[in-house]
């Protein structure tokens, strides 16, 4: 019998030990971020050394100098705050939605939310001077709102024939060429300067972020949180497989149903402030659970943590390397994202994993 | 006195087809019932059932009361898991919904205790994705023991494991349920397996009872001849096992 102690005994240790090195993964990424944050916060076209943002940042935003506190507070601070945000959500909600799919190529934009936003933002911006409301506020909104109906619509043809990954990826894709349809026609209709308008919206770009912005997106992750941490082990659990989780007790419909609501609202709070980016969603997860593997208690903290070092980075690097006008980050993701696919697609097929 | 699991006159339709009708059986807990009879007959269906993942007309009740179904343990024919949890994650995973953010010792020590009992402490470190078909079901077996359940339902549960495995996993169920006094239904194939394993067979022939109680009585030449199609020989080992030897399997209307 002691030999068996002994093994009980190493299998727990085993078990720690993961779940050690898992912990001081999330730490190392965590302090890359915070890396990351103050590299963002020294880089822009006006240029400030370290120094300087750190006698910037202990001064606060009403401090003695006007023109650091102005660039640092007010320009630099909102963008780089919104970068971890919105790269935080877009993390959280492509790790949730592939998991809740079972399918690694799902990301916030298979669903077509992405492109339902797109489309109210440009019905915002071509209806603008119709509204007695000031366009910074009515174009973000509406993006929000036509998520939600995305969202939606989506449910609801699920709701015809059971919410299964396949029905969902299929209303999805409808979805999703339904609103890109009504994107281009408006595209179409617009006049140029307002076309125009509505290109910028859709390169996602941190230039348009502002402490508006910031408390929104911060308010609706945040909401968001407690809603994640209850269903971890829901969504551990269903990596299981339907037929298993079912068995296991769990009613596997209502968290796919759930999930997709908040996977709804953390796209919706990413994309409607600053314009569609791709790739993160669909990297993070990957990214995440190649590092810490599949117990979402790990994973989905990762994969919100290395969003946002995916989007601060693309931001530093838009600033580098064309400081007079600055490259918009969606550009930056796509671009950057497609060798880092190819990066984790090679190193799980060595591993032996599809 | 022990609980009943009573069915009585359980019926599933699926689509416009009648897997079950007006099934009536009543088992008691502390033993292991064979679910026995040819491919689709409505083994799985009624296991479906009782685990209520099918619907289903009829009552289903367990000591008189509505079967709750965390106090059930069930384990689906088609199961394979393609996850990178670890063989002990998804054990634990057994537990979900009573699992911490933080995992103790104690229900770590029991997950690893199973495993440890199943003979494959081995493979608890690794992957699913890198277990076997059999690995995959001595995990999955070792989870649902974890959910201590009252009633267990194994559906082909030992279908992928070698013979071994098989004599080893129906020993530890017969553990199981002399340690617990649950109730395991389990639906086999291998009518010597269920011959020696089981204290009672449930036949099952077109979504009824064809006969039940011991395996000697319920199991019997013409039984086999009349719901199987087949001639049989019943011999007994000099070890007193009772062995079927299937001789010629033409009887069949529809051959």
């Amino acid at each position: 019998m002691t030999i068996a102690i002994d093994d009980i005994d190493a299998m727990r240790a085993t078990y720690r030990r993961a779940s050690a090195r898992r912990s001081v993964c999330l730490l190392v990424a965590m302090v890359c971020l915070c890396a990351f944050m103050v590299l963002d916060l020294t880089t822009g076209p006006s240029g400030l050394p370290l120094s300087e943002v750190w006698q910037g940042l202990q001064a606060g935003p009403n401090g003695a100098d006007r023109t650091i506190a102005t660039i640092l507070w007010h320009l630099r601070m909102p963008q780089t705050l919104m970068g971890v945000l919105v790269g935080a959500c877009l993390g959280l909600a492509g790790l949730q939605m592939q998991t809740i799919l079972s399918n690694p190529l799902a990301s916030p934009f298979t669903l077509g939310f992405s492109a339902a936003a797109g489309f109210g933002a440009a019905l915002a911006i071509m209806f603008a001077q119709l509204i007695p409301v000031p366009p910074y506020l009515v174009v973000p909104a509406a993006a929000f709102a036509m998520t939600l109906i995305a969202c939606g619509l989506v449910y609801l043809i699920a709701r015809l024939s059971g919410a299964t990954p396949e029905i969902l990826v299929l209303g999805g894709i409808a979805v999703l060429f339904f609103f890109q349809s009504l994107q281009s026609l408006l595209q179409f209709l617009a006049s140029p300067e307002v076309l125009q308008q509505i290109v910028f919206w859709l390169f996602g770009s941190l230039l348009k972020a502002t402490w508006t912005s910031v408390t929104v997106c911060g308010l609706i992750l945040l909401a968001c949180v407690p809603f994640v941490i209850r269903t971890s082990w829901a969504l551990t659990t269903l990596r299981l497989g339907d037929a298993n989780a079912r068995s296991l007790g769990l009613s596997v419909e209502a968290v796919r149903r759930q999930t997709f609501l908040i996977v709804a609202l953390l796209t919706a709070a990413a994309v409607s402030f600053v314009g569609t980016i791709g790739f993160v969603g669909l990297i993070a997860p990957h990214v995440a659970r190649t590092l810490v593997g599949e117990d979402h208690r790990f994973s989905l903290p990762l994969a919100a943590i290395i969003g946002a070092i995916i989007l601060v980075g693309a931001s530093v690097f838009g600033k580098i390397i064309s400081p007079a006008a600055v490259i918009p980050v969606g550009i930056i993701t796509a671009v950057a994202g497609v060798p880092m696919l190819f990066a984790v697609i090679a190193s799980r097929g060595r591993g032996g994993v599809a | 006195m022990r609980k009943h699991l009573l069915l009585e006159n359980v019926g599933v339709q699926r689509g416009r087809a009648t897997i079950l009708s007006g099934f009536t059986a009543s088992v008691a807990a502390g033993q292991i019932v064979g679910l026995v009879g040819p491919n689709g007959t409505g083994k799985s269906t009624l296991l479906n059932a009782i685990a209520g993942l099918v619907p289903h007309s009829g009552t289903i009740t367990w000591g008189g009361d509505r079967l709750d179904i965390r106090e059930v343990g069930f384990m689906p024919q088609q199961c394979a898991v393609r996850a990178e949890l670890t063989a002990l994650e998804v054990v634990l995973l057994g537990r979900h919904e009573r699992l911490g953010w933080q995992i103790d010792d104690d229900t770590l020590n029991s997950a690893a205790a199973i495993l440890q009992s199943f003979g494959i402490a081995d493979l608890a470190g690794r992957r699913m994705l890198t277990l076997s078909g059999g690995q995959q079901q001595l995990v999955l077996l070792a989870q649902r023991l974890l959910r201590e359940p009252k009633l267990l339902l194994l559906d082909e549960a030992t279908s992928a494991l070698d013979i071994r495995h098989q004599m080893h996993v129906l020993r530890l169920l017969r553990d199981y349920v002399a340690r617990t006094g649950a109730l395991v239904l389990i639906a086999i194939h291998d009518l010597n397996l269920a011959a020696r394993y089981s204290d009672t067979v449930l036949l099952l022939h077109s979504g009824r009872v064809a006969g039940s109680g011991a395996f000697d009585a319920a199991v019997t030449p013409q039984t086999l001849r009349s719901v199987y199609g087949i001639e049989a020989e019943f011999l007994v080992s000099r070890s007193g096992t009772r062995l079927i030897v299937p001789l010629s399997s033409c009887a069949l209307a529809s051959d």
